[in-house]
């Protein structure tokens, strides 16, 4: 084994560690488990922030190189620092609170819609035994922790007293709530073949990735999540040129972080869980696990770009007409026909 | 089908009161004796078979110090080249001049427009609001009399 | 409510449902308005119930300047009426001043003016493109119409020293000739140009999203484009083959082998295929121009104080927007005494009500995006 690129090792030893201290002190393991957790937590928002500003620069290059551009140049070699800037221009800047705004709605919506992506981040096994939280109903809670964050999108439309962002907010309620289903529906596939909600032995099972055997699944997954992330051609709630930036239209500075923050990071999650369902997480030859997890996140994550950067925008009513009257009924027949063969066979 | 270009003769029989001249610079000119037949002579204009001019391509004024003159050209979107202008001189003092908006739907804005530059109001007009000042501004800039205490002198001038 | 407590099927009758409407301000400031317009929508939901323009925030009193500037000193202004497609205007303000005084313009002059129109409505095309794909919601065009539109800059910043507002016209011919190695350039532009549409056609046209939003939004029936005057691409995607250039040749066009571009459909679909081929159009005009270049003077003889006759004409061209005019009246001094601009966009705005009855607010900007207005334009 190569001990220097397995990251389980570090975890196992941090766990170890924590345990001999709490023995040490003579404190329950309660204790040392809420340190870890700690622990965990804040290594979980390191590594989502360092995500995201990976993410951040891969897509401006990715789109500049795609549209005869070079992409951020200025900014350390290649523009490697922009997002750093960006960053520390973000932190830096005035938070405004419009006058015609809810205010404590306006304020929380943010982190609402943060939280919920953030906290999806837990369940999802990242190598073998490196998994922040083991759940046996993993799949389930990474849908169900995922939901509030439209509830956030809500909240910062109807908050923000401005009619662009309250028509961008129910925009977005009415495509996420759509869009979970056929999501939700696609997955259940992968979950009959694996007989199991556990992320770990969904992994397990997938000798050959689910995608062989399910590849309208990952095909309804995939547009599903680009939809339920917000991002082209589903970005009806920004719309940038109808809408002028939808439900965060008035928001700026650190608050408007936090929603490209969540905006990133869910993409992050659904990609990991796409990884993770249907090309078979960490499985893989010759490299770590971690490694493999990482490539099959960032094909679905290229994927997504590519989307944004080539098509142009659905209406509305088209986006309720794709989820409901084509990748739905294609749902249920996939588990249809995936439960036909199973009992079969 | 009609001959492509409008004929000053024609135009003299079917309309005995006004005045048909072979103007220079846009078809023959038809000069109205008075502004009450405007709309009569248009909706004729309109949809007469050996006219059929559809498209009021552009309706403006003139001041000459004395009077207005409104200027309508009119064009075919069938028989491209046929055109014809339209005028009617108007008195520079109130004058009513009934609207073209049932008849051209080009009409409405620039109606206002004229409304806006020249102050010639337009009875039976859906929205007779100032189209490109602001609605609190002062007289009509394009009358020879127009006076604002902000407009320079141009040296020499 | 009494409608309230009867079961009303509100499915195929959604006023039932008594939801209320609510007024949204597009614009002044808005990044699909194309400049300084501002629309009034009312909204039912996501549907417009009413849509009303508001124009004259760059109202600059363009026709009041006129009269305070002798016919030379306006030239150079008429640029910053449609800055996209600057040429026309000012070819065709020039165009009003030789009628007016009876200048023939010397056949090189014609020439240079056609070959610099044409890259005009090139180079306006382009930005319309990508301006389109934008307002779709497609990023990606714009970059690459803008690399194109790009060059055609420069090639006029070869010819006269400036990228849009090029006061290149002058009344009775042209301010200067072609620059050495112009004619190379342009040639080597076309022949790259020539795949271009087709590239665009790649991006965009093959799309089944670009078609599912353009397709059949905002149909403009011949009714309506003979009721508003409205001109250009925008009439003949109504199905009605009207071109200037073709139909009441000004300048040397009837010199040229090109087609008039028509689709019959009359919706945003159709408006963009129109413009598409009028790219295509456009640069055959170029090449043939530039292989029948004719020798010779550049400008007429016109007196430095141009004083025409008394007398008045009505110039048009067909520019990328419509149909450009000017009437001129003069008095026999060195200044216009009435200097009406009749422009394109003016008809195609006055549409918008009418076109945007009844659609989706996303529909609003395709829409907006088809028609292709310029606000300086409107506004003058």
């Amino acid at each position: 084994m190569n001990y220097i690129y397995d990251l389980s090792r570090i975890v196992q030893w941090t766990r170890a560690q924590l345990h001999w201290l709490a023995d040490w002190a003579g404190t329950s393991v309660f204790w040392a488990d809420g340190l870890g957790t700690l622990i965990v937590m804040f290594v979980l928002f390191a590594f989502c922030a360092s995500v995201v500003m990976v993410l951040v620069y891969a897509e401006r290059k990715i789109a500049g190189h795609m549209q005869a551009r070079l992409g951020p140049m200025r900014v350390g070699w290649h523009g490697v620092l922009q997002v750093i800037a960006d960053t520390i221009k973000l932190i830096l800047k005035e938070t405004e609170i419009p006058n015609r705004a809810d205010r404590p709605l306006y304020r929380a919506a943010p982190y609402v819609v943060f939280v919920s992506g953030f906290l999806a981040l837990i369940a999802l096994p990242m190598d073998k035994n490196l998994v922040p939280v083991q759940l046996n109903v993993g799949l389930i809670y990474m849908i169900a922790i995922g939901t509030p964050g439209v509830i956030g999108i809500l909240m910062a439309g109807w908050s923000s007293g401005n009619k662009y962002s309250l028509l961008g907010g129910m925009r977005s309620a009415a495509q996420m709530i759509s869009y979970e289903i056929p999501l939700v529906l696609s997955l259940l596939g992968a979950v009959m073949l694996a007989k199991s909600l556990d992320l770990h032995t969904l992994v397990e099972a997938q000798k050959i990735p689910f995608v062989v055997y399910q590849p309208v699944a990952f095909f309804i997954f995939l547009i599903s999540a680009v939809a339920e992330t917000n991002r082209n051609p589903f970005d009806i709630p920004e719309a940038e040129s109808e809408l002028t930036a939808g439900f965060h239209t008035e928001y700026g500075g650190i608050r408007f972080a936090y929603f490209f923050l969540a905006e990133y990071v869910n993409m992050f999650v659904l990609s990991a869980l796409g990884a993770t369902v249907f090309l078979g997480g960490w499985q893989g030859p010759f490299l770590p696990g971690w490694c493999w997890y990482l490539i099959k996140t960032g094909a679905i994550l290229f994927v997504f770009i590519w989307f944004r950067w080539t098509y142009p925008r659905l209406r509305a009513d088209q986006l309720m007409d794709l989820s409901w009257k084509v990748l739905t009924p294609l749902a249920f027949i996939n588990i249809l026909v995936t439960g036909l063969i199973l009992v079969l066979m | 089908m009609s001959r492509p270009e409008l004929q000053v003769e024609q135009l003299q029989a079917a309309f005995p009161e006004a005045k048909a001249e072979a103007g220079k610079a846009f078809g023959p000119e038809l000069l109205l004796g008075s502004v009450e037949q405007l709309v009569a002579v248009c909706e004729q204009l309109k949809t007469a078979q050996e006219f059929g001019l559809e498209v009021l391509e552009d309706y403006t004024a003139l001041d000459t110090g004395e009077q207005f003159i409104l200027v309508l050209r009119l064009t075919s979107n069938q028989i491209i080249t046929r055109k014809l202008t339209v005028k009617v001189s108007i008195s520079r003092a109130g004058a009513k001049v009934p609207t073209l908006c049932p008849v051209y739907g080009s009409a409405e804005w620039y109606e206002r427009e004229i409304f806006d530059m020249f102050g010639i109001r337009f009875s039976g007009h859906p929205d007779m609001r100032r189209i490109l000042l602001p609605d609190e501004w002062k007289g009509h800039p394009l009358r020879k009399d127009y006076k604002d205490e902000r407009m320079l002198k141009r040296p020499g001038a | 409510m009494e409608a309230q407590s009867k079961s009303v099927d509100t499915l195929s009758h959604p006023e039932a449902l008594q939801t209320d409407v609510i007024t949204l301000n597009m614009g002044p400031q808005h990044p699909s308005t194309h400049g300084a317009l501002r629309l009034i929508l009312k909204l039912d939901g996501e549907r417009v119930v009413s849509a009303q323009p508001d124009i004259g925030y760059v109202h600059r009193g363009y026709e009041k300047m006129a009269e305070a500037m002798t016919y030379n000193q306006y030239i150079y202004l008429t640029d910053r009426l449609d800055y996209l497609s600057a040429i026309f205007n000012e070819w065709c303000y020039c165009l009003a001043c030789e009628q007016l005084a009876g200048i023939e313009v010397p056949r090189r002059a014609e020439y240079l003016r056609v070959i610099s129109g044409e890259l005009c409505r090139l180079s306006s095309h382009l930005v319309w493109l990508g301006a389109m794909g934008m307002d779709v919601g497609a990023f990606t065009p714009l970059t690459y119409t803008f690399r194109e539109r790009e060059m055609i800059l420069e090639i006029f910043d070869l010819l006269c020293g400036q990228r849009m507002t090029f006061n290149y016209c002058r009344i009775g011919g042209v301010a200067r000739d072609l620059p050495a190695g112009f004619i190379e350039r342009v040639r080597d532009f076309l022949k790259y140009f020539e795949r271009m549409p087709d590239v665009y056609d790649r991006l965009l046209s093959d799309n089944a999203i670009f078609l599912a939003r353009t397709r059949g939004i905002g149909t403009l029936t011949q009714e309506l484009a003979h009721s508003h005057a409205v001109t250009g691409p925008n009439l003949r995607g109504s199905g009605v083959s009207k071109d200037l250039r073709k139909d009441d040749p000004y300048s040397v066009y009837a010199e040229f082998d090109f087609k008039v571009c028509t689709q019959s459909e009359g919706d945003a679909l159709a408006r963009y295929r129109v413009r598409v081929e009028e790219m295509r159009q456009s640069a055959r005009i170029i090449k043939q121009a530039l292989d029948q270049l004719p020798a010779g003077e550049i400008t007429a003889k016109v007196s430095r104080v141009f004083r025409p006759p008394v007398g008045e004409t009505y110039a048009r061209v067909e520019s990328s927007r419509g149909i450009q005019g000017f009437y001129l009246v003069s008095d026999g001094s060195a200044k216009p005494a009435r200097c009406r601009i009749r422009v394109p966009s003016f008809a195609g705005l006055s549409v918008m009500p009418k076109l945007l009855h009844h659609v989706q607010v996303a529909d609003v900007v395709a829409i907006m995006g088809s028609i292709d207005f310029i606000v300086p334009e409107i506004d003058r």
